[in-house]
């Protein structure tokens, strides 16, 4: 069942931020209905006519604004320096774990530690977790559980999940079965880079994985294993500030 | 090493100049804008998450300073006047289409600022709601309204399609909702 299509589709619809499932839809739904199909062509026009009369060439911009600019961006190349080494820390870290736990636990199955190029099936279950949170998020009579207990999940299912910044809301919690177990299914509304789906599951294969992406057609995601757990965050963000919040959430376990 | 790129602030001086003309409708103004943007944003550097979005980063930095300044200084409404001679003085109007794109742009510079705001930065610059929303650091549905309302307007100026006083006309919001509302 589609659900009706409201005036926010079709802002969505000119400007390009819906996906093509939805985009048909609305399509369908244009065809039937000239006098929203007569809007959406104005609505486009005018954007097509703004986005003309602003592209004309800006005179060059005066010296001290290059000198400002260059100024900002050697103090921003600078911190950015200092947060990669951070980060190289942090994955040094990742690895160093899964050498320890694989010498530990030397019996169970140890898949290649190599990256390997073939996505893990847990991340295509982390994608139709994040795609039916979505479905929940839009349908009323599906109320969203946004009472989150780490510890009892913890308890009850095995699974560890990361601490949270504590800007971060949590809108919906649900325990799903998986193929090894189970699996958690979070969806959490931030404040700098939108809606994001954390995935949490248990799996067979025991892998060390560090925070790798994966973009898919309407979403991306970052997952990474740590021994029998695996997770993953999806959401509409870039790349780069999925991987860093990964960065910044997988060192938090275990 | 894509590192250079990611704090490539020259290469942002468009979007921001073109934003800053938005908002101030006065190319001086904009400039001035600009330049204190870039002032403000060095000192505050720090606030700056590595790795993360640095155009939206720097838009809401130039729309807090725009705001701060005009808390400042009042001279807004006669600057608006200055430039909408200005367009019309500067571009020739020899074809209709290029009088029509000046009348929409008109139309887009008479919206009221926190409309014109949303709207550049959506429909000209390209940002997604999220990133246009965290920039204005207001919440998703508040955009939405306000580029439906943008939108409402400039769509009455079309209609209107009253070519003699554009200048002046100041297109009533109306909003439709179709379906299900929000807000």
């Amino acid at each position: 069942m589609s659900s009706p299509v409201t005036e926010t589709d079709l802002l969505a619809y000119v400007d390009d931020q819906i996906d093509v499932a939805r985009r048909i839809e609305i399509e369908d739904y244009l065809a039937r209905n000239p006098e929203a199909a007569a809007q959406v062509m104005a609505d486009l026009k005018i954007r097509d006519a703004l986005r003309l009369s602003t592209a004309g060439n800006l005179p060059r911009p005066p010296e001290r604004m290059f000198e400002a600019a260059g100024r900002l961006e050697r103090g921003l190349a600078w911190r950015e320096f200092g947060f990669k080494i951070r980060r190289v820390a942090a994955v040094a870290a990742l690895i160093g774990f899964g050498w320890f736990a694989h010498a530990q636990i030397g019996l169970f199955e140890i898949a290649d530690s190599a990256a390997s190029p073939k996505l893990p099936a847990f991340v295509e279950d982390a994608l139709h977790s994040h795609n039916t949170a979505l479905l929940r998020a839009r349908m009323t009579s599906q109320p969203e559980t946004a009472s989150y207990d780490p510890a009892e999940i913890a308890a009850e299912t095995g699974i560890e999940l990361p601490m949270l910044p504590k800007d971060w809301r949590v809108v919906d919690v649900q325990v799903f079965p998986s193929r090894d177990g189970h699996c958690v299914e979070m969806v959490i509304e931030t404040k700098n880079i939108g809606r994001l789906s954390l995935f949490a599951a248990h799996v067979s294969a025991f892998h060390v994985i560090a925070p790798t992406t994966a973009r898919f057609d309407s979403a991306s995601a970052v997952y990474w294993q740590t021994g029998q757990l695996a997770y993953a965050l999806t959401g509409t963000a870039s790349e780069n500030a999925m991987r860093r919040v990964a960065l910044a959430l997988a060192p938090t376990l275990h | 090493m894509r590192d250079g790129k990611r704090t490539d602030v020259i290469g942002l001086l468009g979007p921001l100049r073109r934003y800053a003309r938005s908002l101030t409708r006065d190319e001086s103004q904009a400039e001035d804008l600009v330049q204190d943007t870039l002032v403000r944003a060095y000192e505050r550097r720090s606030t700056f998450r590595p790795g993360g979005n640095l155009r939206g980063w720097l838009l809401s930095i130039l729309h807090n300073t725009f705001i701060d300044d005009r808390r400042r200084h009042a001279a807004e409404a006669r600057r608006a006047q200055s430039l909408a001679e200005h367009v019309e003085s500067s571009t020739p109007a020899g074809q209709e289409s290029r009088v029509r794109l000046q009348q929409v742009q008109q139309a887009f510079l008479s919206l009221p600022e926190e409309q014109r705001a949303v709207l550049h930065l959506v429909a000209i610059e390209g940002l997604s709601y999220q990133e246009a929303a965290a920039t204005l650091d207001i919440p998703i549905g508040t955009l939405m309204s306000r580029l439906g309302r943008a939108r409402a307007a400039l769509r009455a100026f079309e209609a209107g399609d009253d070519l003699t006083q554009s200048t002046s006309a100041r297109p009533r919001p109306n909003l439709r909702l179709i379906g299900g509302a929000r807000e």
